[in-house]
């Protein structure tokens, strides 16, 4: 599930019109289905996911198997998931595969190739699925598509759900639930909806990228009258801004306070706020002295208000909703204990 | 997405380079071709960045000249925003060694083009038939190898076959270092046959006589290894290997090691990698880039550990000669300068810093730089410490570390401080053309952008002028210097009244600016353009004058101005006089068509004696006439407003104020002569063509303030010029009525629907 792309088009696409009064005040309908996204490139499990997975009757892992990016002069397949020998599989979950497709691939696609760049994706999926001996009962397509891209993006997942033969989804941005006029709807079967990545990057030390919940309810007047049955991501992952005087430079994906703290090189001047006293390198970003990270923790109660927020927008849906949370990762997991993933999931239906 | 995620591109770890252009198909499939023979398909993407950029270059966007770097190497570090590697070479290149590479083991036993027609193309089953050719089998060889000069000479024959079995191999073992691609979608080779090409490779090994074959088993054992992922084996079979490996190809000895970096990478020892890389990045060009893209410290602690792994200073100054390539120069350059302030990668980073600062490719990572002033936030500390690295006893080049302080001083505005550095960099350096070429340049800059000036004077605009005359052609960056010392020096003029020479330094500037759009149109502006275009007694006015506006454009400027503005008399005398330019149009401007044909009548009239003054002349003569009584009257007003209708867009002769600042969208002016025409006119046909020609001025007057006239139209959306069709309605009697209702379509359309 791509994170940190986008968020300048949500600006520009981000004016402001008040929420619609809430469709439901309290969770209704047969609880959701829980699922987490699994984003690394290498399938391994460690004891605690595995167990976190089992004690919270988690449902779906959703395996990100390949990125599709455009390369020089044509699509390529980048970061596959790879599977080492004897590492044990979650019992009971399903494993669902997702595509991360570069929306420039799209624009990029003469429509007269989009049937044979989607058998050649079908064909990429088939060959991963077999590499990691899974059986894909789902195909999830995630790609930030625009009004520029809709023809090309919905007319290769018509051509897909022909040759998947299993039920294809796709992630749903905020955008293009509130502009769906204009970026459409896609024909699948559900959406997902990532209620998260809603900010802007930012030096200020109130701004928050991953979820803010103002900015969220701007989005929200028209999430209950989307016309396709929605699951819902929502976030539990923190990240690290690196910046310079008010410039952001890069963002330390995967890294929260808890990995900054061993860093000798850092020194703490607020709360989730670092300096760099002495350059060197953290996660393969050079620091340079002076430089200042800034932490962006999503914690329990930030998820919990997401939650919140959200569900009372939800229409019912026929069957459960499934709930993901992004992303499974033991970093993760330290922050956010069982007991409240448990409520995290029961908040929604 | 936004996780680093590993890409089955690179060799090593997850990396695209940073620019990416498209590239040549054909050459592209040829190139990847040769570079899985190689062993270098890891590199498609590097070599690609050679060919076809067509956004700005270094030299469009900087006023810093790398040139002034003399190391040999240097270009391997200059910053250049086109290329991610740092020796890039070409398809043909890639090919041209290889074949050198075949043709020293071959020794003309066949033609290169037959051989690289072998190397490049042919398919396994096609190489299958040419061993058995060349074993005995004629037959056996593919028919469009028959005329091959691989038959002429029969001793070279098993010199041959082992070539074939060297190329059947690569050619196998390229099938798994093929990523997938859409075009291609590759097969994955089954387990027993990726077995066989370790044996063969090891087979080849041992039993090659030649050192040539066994360095190319050897590889090609690393490489099928290495897309196999058995990394363990990759360390070892170099290891064993290293002598095989090492010789007679330089080239396949560094990408046996780029393998090798790559396996101790997926093996954990991130350290060892990165110094492999950083090795292979120092010493063999063309996979400079490749590896400068792969090399990546994570933590500090294995960053550590390869710094600790270098043999010495000299390779932990190139190793921080990396890091200052790839991630962060100003670092790079304080930490070799605690280690040996005498590196000459000091320099050669401080260069790639200015550059890099100067055209902001450090922001578009994440931010655009809109400014000019936002590129340069990462200045003041390159500033800082090239001003430190200078006054470090025995640092090398100081006068260079003088210089680019002294430049980016000057960028911000800081004369005194910039004077100061350049002249000591002079001081140092006094018989130095490169030195005085840069220090001149960057002062002429620090003069313009000047904090602490409040207008322009004529001291400062001798020093400007004295400073630009030094830098001559053979700096690298002339183009731009003049570009920004003209602009900067066009705005403070401009700023400070002075818009005559505002825009005679920078021309187009006022038009750029709405308050000052007009003054192109205004002939007492003009006048003082002329004035001042005709002053070069001192080295400013001639600096001010160098490559801007002549005497001759000005003055037809100032006459077309007065003709566009109906001053016909003061236009001609302005051309009679003999200075403005005038040249032949090819057009006659007094004829009309009932439809305009710009195209047609230039074909027509493309020998007409007609010039920018004769057209001034006949206007100044009709315009006399015209005023008076009479069929000659109408006659001349008729003319008249021809040449005006024909001189806007609307018209045959917009080649009259094409190249200068005086435009015409509007026949508004052609209009009024024509309804004198009609109203002086007593002859009915005269009056029915003058009221027609007036129609189509007041139709192209209504296009043009619907502000779209340039845009074509279908002419069931014009609009009805209803005034003057009204006009002609009444005239219906005539044989000219007759031949424009046969003829003008907008017109029939007029009168069928004001029909009852």
């Amino acid at each position: 599930m791509p994170r940190a792309t986008s968020f300048l088009l949500l600006l520009a696409l981000c004016a402001c019109s008040p929420s619609a009064p809430p469709a439901r005040t309290e969770p209704s309908g047969p609880p959701a289905q829980r699922a987490f996204y699994f984003w690394r490139t290498e399938l391994r499990l460690s004891e605690a996911e595995l167990a976190t997975l089992r004690e919270l009757r988690v449902a779906r892992l959703y395996l990100r198997v390949f990125d599709v990016v455009w390369e020089s002069d044509g699509v390529k397949v980048v970061g596959p998931l790879t599977a080492p020998a004897g590492q044990p599989r979650p019992p009971g979950v399903e494993l669902v595969p997702v595509v991360f497709l570069r929306e420039e691939i799209l624009r990029r696609t003469p429509p007269r190739e989009l049937n044979s760049l989607a058998g050649w994706l079908w064909q990429q999926v088939e060959l991963r699925a077999r590499e990691l001996a899974l059986t894909p009962g789902e195909l999830q397509l995630d790609c930030d598509w625009t009004d520029r891209s809709r023809d090309a993006y919905f007319a290769l997942l018509e051509r897909l759900r022909a040759l998947a033969k299993v039920p294809i989804t796709a992630t749903i941005r905020l955008h293009q639930v509130k502009y769906r006029e204009r970026t459409g709807v896609p024909p699948v079967a559900r959406g997902m909806l990532m209620y998260y990545n809603m900010g802007r990057f930012s030096a200020d030390p109130e701004a928050r990228a991953i979820f803010d919940s103002a900015s969220a309810a701007r989005y929200l007047s028209r999430v209950s009258t989307y016309p396709l049955p929605l699951d819902v991501a929502l976030p539990i992952w923190s990240w690290t801004l690196h910046l310079r005087g008010e410039r952001v430079l890069d963002v330390l994906q995967s890294v929260g306070p808890e990995d900054l703290a061993q860093a000798s090189m850092l020194e703490v001047v607020d709360e989730g706020r670092y300096r760099v006293r002495e350059s060197g390198f953290l996660r393969g970003a050079l620091l340079r002295q002076g430089d200042e990270l800034k932490v962006e923790v999503t914690d329990a109660r930030a998820a919990a208000e997401a939650a919140a927020q959200l569900t009372p927008h939800l229409a019912p849906t026929a069957t459960a909703r499934t709930v993901a949370l992004f992303d499974l990762s033991e970093r993760n997991l330290r922050r956010h204990d069982p007991k409240s993933l448990d409520k995290l999931f029961d908040r929604v239906r | 997405m936004t996780r680093s995620l590993s890409t089955s591109s690179s060799i090593a770890c997850a990396s695209a380079p940073r620019a990416q252009r498209l590239f040549a198909g054909g050459a592209r499939a040829l190139l990847a071709l040769a570079l899985a023979l190689l062993g270098g398909l890891a590199l498609r993407g590097e070599r690609a960045d050679a060919c076809g950029w067509d956004g700005p270059l270094p030299s469009d966007l900087t006023t810093f000249d790398p040139q002034i770097l003399d190391d040999a190497g240097a270009s391997a570090v200059a910053y250049d925003a086109t290329h991610a590697g740092f020796e890039e070479d070409c398809a043909s290149c890639a090919v041209t060694a290889m074949l050198a590479d075949w043709r020293g083991y071959l020794r003309g036993a066949v033609s290169d083009e037959d051989w690289e027609q072998v190397l490049l193309r042919a398919t396994e089953a096609e190489l299958d038939g040419l061993a058995r050719g060349l074993g005995g089998k004629r037959g056996a060889a593919p028919a469009t190898y028959a005329q091959s000069s691989l038959w002429k000479d029969e001793a070279s024959r098993p010199r041959l076959r082992a070539a074939l079995a060297v190329v059947k191999l690569a050619r196998q073992v390229e099938g798994i270092s093929l990523t997938p691609s859409w075009q291609a979608p590759a097969e994955r080779a089954t387990r027993a046959r990726h077995t066989r090409m370790v044996t063969d490779a090891e087979a080849g090994v041992r039993a090659a006589k030649d050192p040539f074959l066994a360095q190319r088993y050897a590889f090609l054992l690393v490489k099928a290894l290495f897309y196999q992922r058995r990394w363990d084996e990759v360390a070892k079979a170099h290891e064993r290997l290293a002598t095989s490996l090492a010789t007679p190809s330089t080239d396949l000895a560094f990408r046996a090691r780029y393998y090798l970096a790559g396996a101790l990478l997926r093996t954990g020892h991130r350290g060892a990698a990165n110094l492999e890389l950083a090795r292979i990045h120092a010493a063999y060009g063309p996979l400079a880039g490749a590896t400068a893209n792969d090399f990546r410290p994570m933590e500090e602690s294995d960053w550590q550990d390869t710094l600790q792994r270098a043999r010495d200073v000299r390779e932990r100054t190139e190793l921080w000669r990396l890091v200052g390539v790839t991630r962060d120069g100003v670092v790079a350059m304080r930490e070799i300068l605690k280690l040996d302030p005498r590196s000459p990668l000091l320099a050669l980073l401080a260069v790639r810093e200015v550059e890099r600062a100067e055209s902001g490719e450090d922001l578009q990572r994440m931010q655009e730089p809109t400014d000019a002033r936002r590129r340069l936030l990462e200045a003041p500390a390159l500033e800082e410490l090239c001003a430190r690295v200078a006054g470090t006893p025995g640092a090398d080049r100081p006068w260079l570390h003088l210089l680019v302080a002294g430049h980016l001083a000057a960028k911000r505005g800081d004369l005194e401080l910039a004077r100061a550095r350049l002249t000591a960099a002079l001081t140092a350096r006094p018989d130095d053309a490169r030195v005085k070429r840069q220090a001149r340049a960057s002062l002429a800059l620090a003069l313009v952008l000047d904090r602490r000036a409040t207008r322009p004077t004529a001291a400062r605009g001798a020093e400007i002028a004295a400073a630009m005359r030094d830098v001559d052609e053979a700096f690298g960056r002339r183009d731009k210097l003049r570009q920004d010392v003209r602009g900067a020096l066009a705005a403070s003029y401009v700023a400070a009244g002075g818009a005559v020479e505002g825009e005679l330094l920078s021309p187009g500037l006022l038009e750029r600016q709405a308050a000052t759009a007009g003054k192109w149109r205004d002939p007492s502006f003009l006048r003082l353009m002329i004035a001042r275009a005709r002053r070069a007694a001192t080295p400013f006015d001639r600096f001010l004058l160098d490559g801007s506006y002549t005497v001759p454009q000005l003055e037809q400027e100032l006459a077309l101005a007065l003709l566009n503005q109906g001053a016909f008399a003061e236009s001609a005398r302005v051309f009679r006089a003999g200075v403005a330019s005038s040249t032949k149009l090819g057009t006659d401007p007094f004829a009309m068509r009932l439809l305009d044909c710009h195209d047609c009548d230039h074909q027509t009239y493309e020998n007409a004696p007609w010039t920018h003054a004769s057209v001034a002349a006949r206007l100044a003569e009709l315009e006399l006439v015209a005023r008076g009584k009479g069929p000659r009257a109408a006659g001349a007003a008729l003319l008249l407003g021809n040449a005006l209708y024909n001189l806007s867009w609307f018209g045959n002769a917009r080649v009259l104020l094409r190249d200068t600042h005086q435009t015409q969208d509007s026949p508004r002016a052609a209009e009024r002569w024509y309804k004198r025409a009609y109203e002086v006119a007593k002859d009915r046909e005269l009056r029915a063509k003058a009221a027609f020609f007036a129609a189509k001025a007041e139709l192209g007057d209504l296009l043009a303030a619907d502000g779209s006239p340039h845009e074509y139209r279908e002419v069931s959306t014009l609009p009805f010029p209803a005034r003057w069709f009204s006009a002609l309605q009444g005239l219906s009697d005539t044989k000219y009525y007759q031949e424009v209702l046969s003829e003008c379509t907008n017109f029939r359309a007029w009168i069928a629907r004001k029909a009852p």
